[in-house]
């Protein structure tokens, strides 16, 4: 009898099993398309076998087995790939960010073939000499002041864009720290929970790919790296700093510099310390905000200046149409940068633009010459560029700039890539295996029920027809 | 390798995003027409083409420059010829009145026809082009020349109101040319002479006569001298055009062969991107719509 029962149970645990087994399989083809998820397996072992009492030893016929269990379930996993991956990850998102930006700058230089501030600066030129050519010209006078007009616009309006695009960054870089926060408090939840799951001897694995889910993206913006503990827990750094240990949580700050025009300093309020991203997007951001935009700044200041104090220098010396009119600026001395470069009021009696060399001569155009001259005049760079040369050698390392940002950020994409290959090949889901295992599951599980009919039959035998014969 | 259907559809958005792209530059190369629109699309080429099209830009205005000179100097040289004229016509009056069989009135007559003569001769020297006077210096806006009455209301001299300012044009970075004819060195022994001829003739002395012919034959020199120079500067100009000119084209041409795509090419290549991209798409839809397991389980 015990043995019958016995058989009843081990094809209910077959059942069971195999039904567990099922729905394994229906997790993994329901997340098919989940980012992160790593394709999990029932494992079935055979059931604890016990030995057969006897009269005359301990153990006859041998042991019996009790049928099958499922033992865990296992997750596809590759922790020791997932620093790598997330090393990649880091980069290939500071260098995308990177060329983002850059090409936000390139944009903002807008210089295009036909109207850039290259173009604006020769017209600038040209229309001194036409001026020389016929200095008492009034509307020879008036389209160089046009023409001087558009330069001045063309260098406010990009050293403004400059600093709207600093500015906008700045907020980015902001918002960025606000989500390393918020990501590094939800490892620290999932930690806890992670390591009492643990504990009661499961594995949580859903669990762990959220948490991969964050700490790939805490890469992705600072460049995190994750160390993951026996007992489950990940020990996050940024930066060379501890972000997550256990439950608790580093924060990060962020303040006006006031050393730094007032942009985003970022820093650890735990212990005041000044943090620098090395990697990730905020890497990228930061190189770009403290370094780049800085040095066009730079180049469009130093071009202003120059502009300004050579044109000055040589409209000062010179003489307007009119007796009185000499000692005169063409711009504004006191404004030399690409921000506020602007025409002096001297010149707003177009009159008093200084064409000729010689007091009172209206036919005289040799100032005007000369400050035509001052396009060839090597004033930049230590002496060994022209105003001209000195923009377009800076425009062309923009552009050698973004090409390196790009030509990176693509590397690495591919090597990221690959690497989520080579992850997607272990731990994806391939929809085919798990119709296969599905059937394979459900033929096991038709058995088992076929298993049960046939002792049912069995115990009908011994409960309605033994012992029945002769009645 | 095992591969799952996420990678399948990963590689087949990918090969789609890649060649999409790749059909994007191609088609903004062929719309635009040109090479690089932006720096980083080639920052050597770009540096290069920055600085082709200033120095084309420095010589437009180097040419518009050779051609106001020109302007001005066939102004010049069509002033100074009718003064070669009226002085030719002065001399020709004068020895007229050498001979002793002139009379007085002949004489005097003669002295009337000199006197409009010199009126004409400060006409040209007063030649205005483009609202310029040509003869005055610097002092381009105003008239140089005018002419001292005396007190019976002849005229007894000619002043010079404009200055020794020498017009210097730039015709390159290293070439310059001066323009303009000043009128005092040019025209004033002329005037001068041809006022000393009238009055010797009105005087009716045949020494003075002859004094004030061989005066003019001289200050007629002095203008033929000044032609002459206006007449080198203007082949001077001439060349430097012409040589500007053909600079010009050669620069276009290079900025055209850095900046300016091939069409034939491009667009070819524009082609032979569509026909991959279809064939990407029909590889795509294959590899998105594939029949997995599940169809085929009953």
């Amino acid at each position: 009898m015990s043995g019958l029962f016995t058989g009843i149970n081990i094809a209910l645990q077959a059942m069971l099993s195999n039904q567990k087994a099922i729905q394994v399989v229906e997790h993994n083809v329901a997340n098919a398309n989940t980012p992160g998820y790593k394709r999990q397996e029932a494992v079935m072992a055979a059931g604890v076998p016990y030995s057969m009492p006897s009269l005359r030893g301990m153990v006859i016929p041998g042991q019996m087995g009790t049928g099958v269990i499922v033992d865990r379930i296992k997750q596809f996993n590759l922790e020791f790939f997932d620093g790598r991956y997330r090393n990649e990850l880091a980069e290939t998102s500071r260098w995308n960010i990177q060329r983002d930006m850059l090409n936000q700058i390139e944009l903002t230089l807008a210089e295009t073939t036909s109207d850039g501030l290259s173009s604006r600066l020769d017209a600038f030129w040209s229309a001194w000499q036409a001026l020389s050519n016929d200095p008492s010209n009034m509307a020879i006078r008036a389209d160089l002041k046009e023409r001087a007009n558009s330069l001045i616009n063309g260098l406010n309006w990009r050293a403004e864009a400059l600093v709207k695009i600093r500015k906008d960054q700045d907020l980015t870089i902001i918002e960025r720290v606000s989500e390393i926060n918020s990501l590094a408090s939800q490892v620290a939840r999932l930690n806890t929970e992670i390591v009492h799951i643990k504990g009661t001897g499961n594995q949580p694995n859903d669990l762990i790919d959220e948490r991969d889910r964050h700490l790939n993206r805490l890469s992705e913006i600072g460049g995190a790296v994750a160390n993951i503990q026996d007992n489950g827990e990940a020990l996050v750094s940024i930066g060379g700093h501890s972000l997550v240990i256990g439950s608790s949580v580093y924060t990060l700050s962020t303040e006006p510099d006031s050393t730094n025009s007032n942009l985003t300093r970022i820093y650890w309020k735990e212990d005041n310390l000044s943090f620098s991203a090395k990697k990730g997007e905020l890497a990228g951001l930061m190189e770009v905000r403290d370094t780049v935009i800085p040095q066009f700044q730079t180049v469009l200041d130093n071009l202003a200046n120059q502009l300004v104090t050579q044109v000055n220098q040589t409209h000062y010396n010179g003489f307007g149409l009119s007796a009185g009119s000499f000692e005169n600026y063409f711009f504004d001395p006191t404004r030399t940068t690409a921000m506020s470069i602007t025409l002096s009021s001297d010149i707003d009696d177009l009159g008093n633009i200084a064409a000729a060399g010689t007091i009172n001569s209206p036919g005289d155009g040799s100032n005007a010459l000369t400050i035509n001259v001052l396009q060839n005049a090597l004033v930049l760079e230590g002496n060994t560029a022209t105003i001209n040369q000195y923009y377009t050698r800076q425009t062309s390392e923009l552009g050698l700039l973004i090409r390196q940002a790009t030509t990176r950020a693509e590397d690495r994409r591919i090597v990221s890539e690959s690497l989520e290959m080579m992850r997607e090949s272990v731990a994806g889901v391939n929809l085919d295996e798990e119709a296969a295992n599905l059937v394979k599951y459900q033929r096991a599980f038709q058995a088992a029920t076929r298993m049960v009919t046939m002792l049912d039959e069995m115990l009908d035998h011994i409960i309605n027809r033994l012992g029945v014969g002769g009645r | 390798m095992r591969i799952t259907q996420q990678m399948i559809m990963r590689n087949a958005v990918k090969y789609m995003d890649d060649n999409l792209k790749r059909l994007h530059n191609l088609q903004g190369k062929v719309a635009s027409g040109k090479e690089f629109q932006r720096p980083s699309d080639n920052p050597s080429s770009m540096a290069y083409s920055m600085s082709l099209r200033s120095t084309l830009e420095s010589n437009q205005a180097y040419l518009d420059t050779a051609s106001l000179v020109d302007g001005w100097l066939t102004a010049t040289d069509s002033a100074l010829g009718e003064m070669i004229k009226v002085a030719g016509r002065g001399i020709e009056l004068t020895r007229q009145g050498i001979p002793d069989t002139q009379g007085e009135s002949q004489r005097a007559a003669l002295a009337g026809e000199l006197n409009i003569l010199l009126r004409q001769a400060v006409d040209i020297g007063n030649t205005n082009h483009l609202g310029n006077y040509i003869f005055a210096g610097f002092q381009s806006t105003s008239a140089p020349f005018d002419f001292i009455y005396d007190a019976s209301g002849t005229i007894s001299g000619v002043n010079y109101g404009g200055d020794d300012g020498n017009m210097l044009r730039s015709l390159g970075a290293s070439v310059t040319i001066t323009q303009n004819i000043l009128g005092e060195p040019t025209f004033e022994d002329l005037y001068n002479a041809m006022i000393n001829a009238r009055d010797a003739l009105l005087s009716n002395n045949t020494l003075n006569v002859q004094n004030a012919l061989s005066a003019l034959e001289q200050a007629l020199k002095t203008v033929n001298e000044a032609n002459t120079t206006n007449g080198a500067r203007q082949r001077q100009a001439r060349v430097v055009q012409e040589r500007l000119e053909k600079t010009q084209i050669e620069l276009k041409s290079l900025l055209s062969q850095k900046e300016d795509i091939n069409l034939a090419e491009a667009i070819s290549l524009l082609r032979q991107q569509e026909s991959i991209y279809q064939i990407v798409l029909e590889v795509g839809n294959r590899a998105i719509s594939a029949l997995s397991l599940f169809d085929m389980l009953s």
